[in-house]
């Protein structure tokens, strides 16, 4: 079994090139605004890759790739439990100025308030919500994210929309137009 | 057609509806203002949501280096997919046994095939799996490598409660292999030898403590039923194959099979067993099992077994070290010589310190920076040297094993050896110094003897569930142990970090190449990240007893100035704070008896509160 594709090889190597070239940098983008840790998608696109090219070799290329390293990659960073579950803590702009931020320019301080928002409001989705949001922003269809997420594909739009709607309404009750940054 | 709902708006905009659904819909709008508004209003909060998140990408230009370099190390991986025995070209490959390998594998596409053709029942696939399984074993004069995930996870919420990797080496057409599991920081935990008259040697299963001052003592076991290795103690043992899966469970009969284009899924459930549900993935190549589940019980109580495999390579038996079927040297062997220095060719001062990370970081993947004595130093005659004293036999062979890669790097010399042959090396080295000595604590928690054992009785009998005396004591020592437990990784991650942050000044940062420099910081965050963790899961488990009225968020520290060396420092010094409390309070002790322990104060709280921040920080900085 193994020797038979072995000599396939040459064209899994270049099909497998061609997946990784494709698909590396918006998997990496995924990973990294998932898992909120750079170094943790480091590691985790990397291994994706592994996992797809043993897989390409022991039971051949996945019939919808893209959904298959999307379905990996939400699986490692889960199970990495990388995630911290860290309570919206309240960020006083003043304090965050003096504290970290040597310039005191208030766009340069409100861009990174606003970062730190967006990252806290987003770690607070609950699953597969917060999984859901961000493969509608890396393009995936209906149907790929119903693979990645074991759901209906009827339910994709539904739960797309209570994404947006609830990240909105947390965005704005903790910093948005009329909180912090109002 | 009515108007559109908000749900049906967004499937529109992404493009999920069905053309001709879409079309009605487009007609719909460009007459009807008030559908308009709704597929507009979903539109701008869309791409105000892209743009914030946006915001996250920051700082992320890295992507494209880091590609860069990973491209070159999956290339390595696609011309050696299998470590052991490599180079061999299309011609040796073609030899008779490859043929008749070959052969095999159509006899069993075709079983497959015809399987597919009748759709036959899951009974039925199961018994051939286990046929394939056995014709394969019983193939004599091959050596099957096989690298399987054993996770568990427990309870309603399927919290991971351990995993383990286990790698197993069989020589088929015989009886002889050997099991040997690793923790998640590469360290041998189990293991299990069977000889050629099916005999099993089994040690160090589960819980079972191996002290510290003990070499483990290997036992005769016999071979259990699949049944009686689902306890958590044993499941490292579970083979992971179609004849196992068919003994789990009671009746094959009522089993389901499934398929997709790669796989066939056998699935199985029971109402009346314990064990309510089980699942098996075969290949559909040649009818392997490559995955399978196993939950026990349901609720809160219930467990889940996966076992996955990671990877499988068959090796001719003299690509093989004989070693790797014998029971570990540190069971009843002296001393292997250690691997010879190799004259070496003067390097760079970038070059010597970008092998230095590179020893490191092997070192780290073998978990040898938490607690071991591990020395690695530049010397003045151009060498890295590698200096490590371990407290057993099998650890300083698992070194060695990590270690060969870069063993036969020139300006590179490796020197591990066990604690014993070191102390009666050197007479300064006492044995009596406990401090350069990992020490696996294992905590013993009677009835009354922690300083805080009476605060948490009270606290779990209050707490509703079971409040017999041997539930509530058990849960005491549940937390006690765990406590303990991640109060000592912080500890060790914590001297793993600082002895990392201080390995390169300022000044001989700058000389770093760019790869380097970035595998050394990952090395400190990838430990920072492990205290947070650590850390936070100690102040869960504290917080509800001690500390109820605190919060369990953490406040997130800005951006820091200050050097990683400071930020390590400061750690460890902060976690040998918290780890002197948690010891104090929840280690049995026969002198403690004070009222309070410094375990209960709101500086520990504050303290490890600030711990885990710094760490967290670190860890993203």
């Amino acid at each position: 079994m193994l020797n038979l594709t072995r000599q396939l090889r040459p064209g899994l190597e270049s099909r497998f090139r061609e997946t990784y070239e494709a698909h590396y940098a918006a998997l990496h983008r995924y990973v990294t605004r998932l898992a909120a840790d750079a170094s943790l998608a480091d590691d985790v696109t990397q291994e994706m890759f592994v996992r797809l090219w043993k897989e390409m070799t022991a039971v051949g290329e996945p019939e919808n790739v893209r959904a298959w390293l999307y379905r990996v990659a939400t699986n490692l960073v889960i199970d990495r439990g990388h995630r911290h579950r860290r309570a919206l803590a309240v960020i006083l702009p003043s304090t965050f100025a003096r504290a970290n931020t040597p310039s005191r320019d208030p766009d340069v301080e409100r861009d990174v308030l606003r970062r730190q928002i967006v990252r806290r409001v987003l770690e607070r989705l609950p699953e597969p919500m917060r999984q859901c949001l961000l493969l509608h922003h890396e393009g995936l269809t209906g149907k790929e994210i119903a693979l990645v997420l074991g759901i209906k594909p009827s339910y994709v739009g539904t739960l797309v929309l209570r994404a947006h709607d609830r990240f909105r309404r947390e965005c704005d009750a903790f910093g948005g137009p009329h909180g912090l940054l109002g | 057609m009515g108007c559109l709902d908000r749900e049906t708006a967004t499937a529109y905009l992404r493009g999920d509806l069905e053309p001709h659904e879409a079309e009605q819909w487009a007609a719909h709008l460009a007459i009807c203002d008030a559908c308009r508004h709704v597929v507009e209003e979903i539109s701008a909060l869309i791409d105000a949501v892209r743009q914030d998140l946006m915001r996250l990408d920051v700082g992320c230009d890295s992507t494209w280096q880091h590609r860069q370099r990973t491209w070159p190390s999956l290339e390595r991986m696609i011309d050696r997919p299998h470590r052991e025995p490599s180079g061999k070209s299309i011609g040796e490959w073609l030899n008779a046994k490859t043929i008749s390998l070959a052969l095999a594998s159509v006899l069993f596409l075709a079983a497959v095939l015809w399987v597919r053709g009748a759709s036959v029942s899951a009974a039925e696939i199961l018994q051939r799996a286990s046929t394939a399984e056995r014709t394969a074993d019983a193939k004599p004069g091959d050596v099957l490598f096989r690298v399987v995930t054993v996770e568990e996870r427990r309870g309603t919420a399927r919290t991971l409660v351990s995993r383990r990797r286990v790698e197993t080496w069989r020589k088929t057409g015989t009886s002889v292999a050997a099991r040997r599991a690793y923790n998640e920081v590469g360290r041998l935990v189990a293991a299990e030898w069977i000889d050629n008259r099916g005999g099993h040697t089994v040690y160090a299963s589960g819980h079972v403590p191996a002290s510290d001052h003990e070499q483990p003592v290997p036992a005769r076991a016999l071979p259990l039923p699949a049944r009686a290795l689902l306890g958590a103690d044993e499941s490292w043992r579970l083979e992971l194959s179609a004849a196992t899966f068919s003994s789990l469970i009671d009746e094959p009969a009522s089993a389901r099979a499934s398929e997709t284009p790669s796989t066939i899924r056998v699935t199985y459930e029971s109402t009346t067993d314990d064990l309510v549900a089980a699942a098996l993935t075969l290949s559909k190549s040649d009818l392997r099992a490559i995955e399978q589940t196993v939950q026990l019980g349901r609720g809160p109580e219930s467990r889940e077994l996966r076992i996955a495999e990671d990877r499988v390579s068959h090796m001719e038996p003299d690509a093989v070290a004989a070693t790797v079927f014998k029971v570990d040297a540190s069971l009843e062997s002296p001393e292997l010589p250690s691997s010879p220095a190799i004259a070496p060719k003067r390097l760079s001062d970038s070059a010597l310190m970008g092998l230095e990370v590179e020893a490191l970081h092997v070192l780290d993947g073998a978990g040898a920076l938490l607690g071991e004595q591990v020395n690695v130093t530049r010397t003045p005659a151009g060498l890295v040297q590698v200096d490590a004293t371990v407290d057993s036999s099998a650890r300083k062979e698992e070194l060695e094993r990590a270690l060969a890669p870069l063993s036969r790097t020139s300006g590179l010399h490796i020197r591990v050896e066990t604690f014993e042959a070191a102390a009666s090396r050197d007479p300064s080295r006492d044995r009596s110094q406990p401090e350069q000595l990992p020490v696996v604590r294992e905590v013993e928690v009677q009835k009354d003897d922690i300083p805080v054992g009476r605060l948490l009785r009270d606290y779990f009998s209050a707490s509703g569930g079971d409040s017999s005396e041997e539930a509530i004591a058990e849960r005491v020592r549940a937390l006690a142990n765990r406590a303990v437990e991640e109060s000592q990784l912080v500890v060790q991650h914590a001297w793993a970090m600082k002895s990392l942050a201080g390995r390169f000044r300022p000044d001989s940062q700058r000389v770093l190449d760019e790869h380097a420099r970035a595998v050394w910081q990952t090395l400190i965050r990838q430990h920072a990240a492990a205290i947070a963790n650590h850390g936070s899961r100690l102040r869960e488990l504290l917080q509800p007893a001690f500390f109820p009225e605190e919060a369990i968020g953490i406040p997130a520290l800005g951006a820091s100035a200050d050097d990683i060396g400071l930020a390590a420092e400061r750690i460890l010094a902060l976690a040998h704070t918290q780890d002197d409390a948690v010891r104090a309070a929840l280690v049995t002790s026969a002198t403690s008896s004070a009222a309070t322990t410094f375990l209960q104060t709101q500086q520990f709280w504050n303290a490890l509160t600030e711990l885990v921040a710094v760490a967290q920080r670190t860890a993203t900085q």
